[in-house]
């Protein structure tokens, strides 16, 4: 068994993607893709946020069959969960650990 | 290769109808898909439903399966019968190594009007570390399960290992891409790519909020009092904290950039302060304490405006 050493690429907000890339590496169509930009469920930054929603996107058009109107409730959503849990995890970490 | 019995992942008897079979996924794959589930293991049991999804959905990959029997069990191993190795374009190959999953999915790869180029599978894995690995930067070591193919198309799983170097500057929640190590394109489309899942592992002392920091600091009460020079831990080692006069439980006190390393600069840490108190204060202590008490004038509930007498 061979092993080889990988440098890991940051996936972060600095680094722009064109249209195109977004496409490819979210693998959503990119009707689809425009879309979701339209309906304010995807962020219109085209980088490395806009991807991580656009391959959940992805991910839940596939599996689940949802058109883009339950696409955009879906990833409105899970943004507000993710931000709320963001909170969570601040304030558990303010909070004394006895506390919890 | 292994048996999986599809029709018991997806909760339905053998002879259910295409209909059944759809509501059937349709209904566990909204409870454990991974986007949106909270549910435990919600990532391999969204796999397996997927896999038997897959395969029963298509009338003639489910006649493939059906042609299996039913007779084994879950994990059994089996031979496939003699004529799926014609299906393969010749005779004579091994199954062993072989995934059901990936032999059903080789049965729809016979595309008709001829081969286009398709882009391989991007693969998810959680990778937790501990904050020392964040703080430092680390290497982490992947085992996956790839799909090969050999000459004649026949699918096989191979162990691929593969050493990941995280940079030092991850926080919880951060994702790293790993570009072309996903699963193998075919006919000339590109691989796909590898994602890291970062998450931090529970620390003995630390708690962490992004790249900050944060510890408790128990103080004894009259260290809250009296101000007191305080050795407090930190990833490097520990510092000492000049903690003033007059500190209050629940206050944070901030040790600047003592917090998990970023690419521009470091986090913060913070010490919570708390006040503890002995279990089983001394003669002395108590008598020390009573006298305290009765010297002092400090009223800590003032501010509830009720008169003292009442109190």
């Amino acid at each position: 068994m061979k092993i080889e050493i990988t440098e890991a690429l940051w996936l972060d907000a600095q680094q722009p993607l064109t249209l195109a890339e977004l496409t490819e590496r979210s693998g959503l169509p990119q009707d689809l893709l425009r879309q979701l930009i339209e309906l304010d469920a995807l962020p219109a930054t085209f980088d490395a946020v806009c991807l991580e929603a656009a391959r959940t996107a992805r991910r839940l058009h596939r599996d689940l069959e949802l058109d883009a109107g339950a696409l955009a409730v879906v990833l409105q959503l899970l943004s507000r969960v993710h931000a709320l849990e963001d909170e969570l995890r601040a304030l558990q970490a303010q909070l004394p650990r006895h506390l919890f | 290769m292994k048996y999986k019995d599809y029709y018991e992942v997806l909760g339905v008897e053998r002879t259910a109808s295409a209909e059944d079979i759809k509501k059937a996924y349709r209904k566990l794959a909204h409870k454990f898909h991974p986007d949106v589930s909270k549910e435990k293991n919600a990532k391999e049991k969204f796999q397996e439903l997927g896999e038997a999804y897959e395969t029963l959905k298509s009338p003639e990959k489910r006649a493939a399966y059906d042609q299996l029997g039913s007779g084994f069990k879950p994990g059994q191993d089996f031979r496939p019968p003699p004529d799926w190795e014609q299906q393969f374009g010749g005779g004579g190959q091994s199954f062993d190594e072989a995934d059901l999953a990936d032999l059903f999915a080789g049965l729809s790869g016979r595309r008709p009007g001829g081969r286009f180029p398709m882009p391989g599978q991007d693969f998810e894995v959680a990778a937790p570390i501990t904050l020392e690995q964040a703080a430092h930067g680390t290497e982490i070591e992947l085992n996956l399960s790839v799909t090969e193919h050999d000459a004649a198309g026949v699918p096989r799983r191979v162990p691929h290992a593969l050493r990941v170097r995280v940079p030092k500057g991850a926080s919880d929640g951060q994702r790293l891409r790993i570009p072309g190590k996903g699963g193998k394109g075919f006919d000339g489309g590109r691989d796909g790519d590898l994602y890291l899942n970062i998450s931090l592992k529970p620390h003995r002392l630390f708690r962490a909020d992004g790249h900050d920091l944060y510890v408790d600091l128990p103080l004894a009460p009259w260290e809250a009092v009296l101000g007191a020079s305080v050795e407090v831990p930190t990833l490097e080692g520990a510092v000492r904290l000049k903690v003033p006069a007059g500190t209050k439980a629940g206050q944070k006190l901030r040790l600047s950039k003592r917090g998990l390393p970023k690419r521009d600069g470091e986090g913060d840490l913070y010490a919570v302060v708390q006040i503890a108190v002995p279990a089983a204060p001394t003669a002395r202590e108590r008598e020390l304490f009573e006298q305290l008490a009765k010297a002092s004038q400090f009223d800590p509930r003032a501010h509830f405006g009720g008169s003292k007498e009442t109190a």
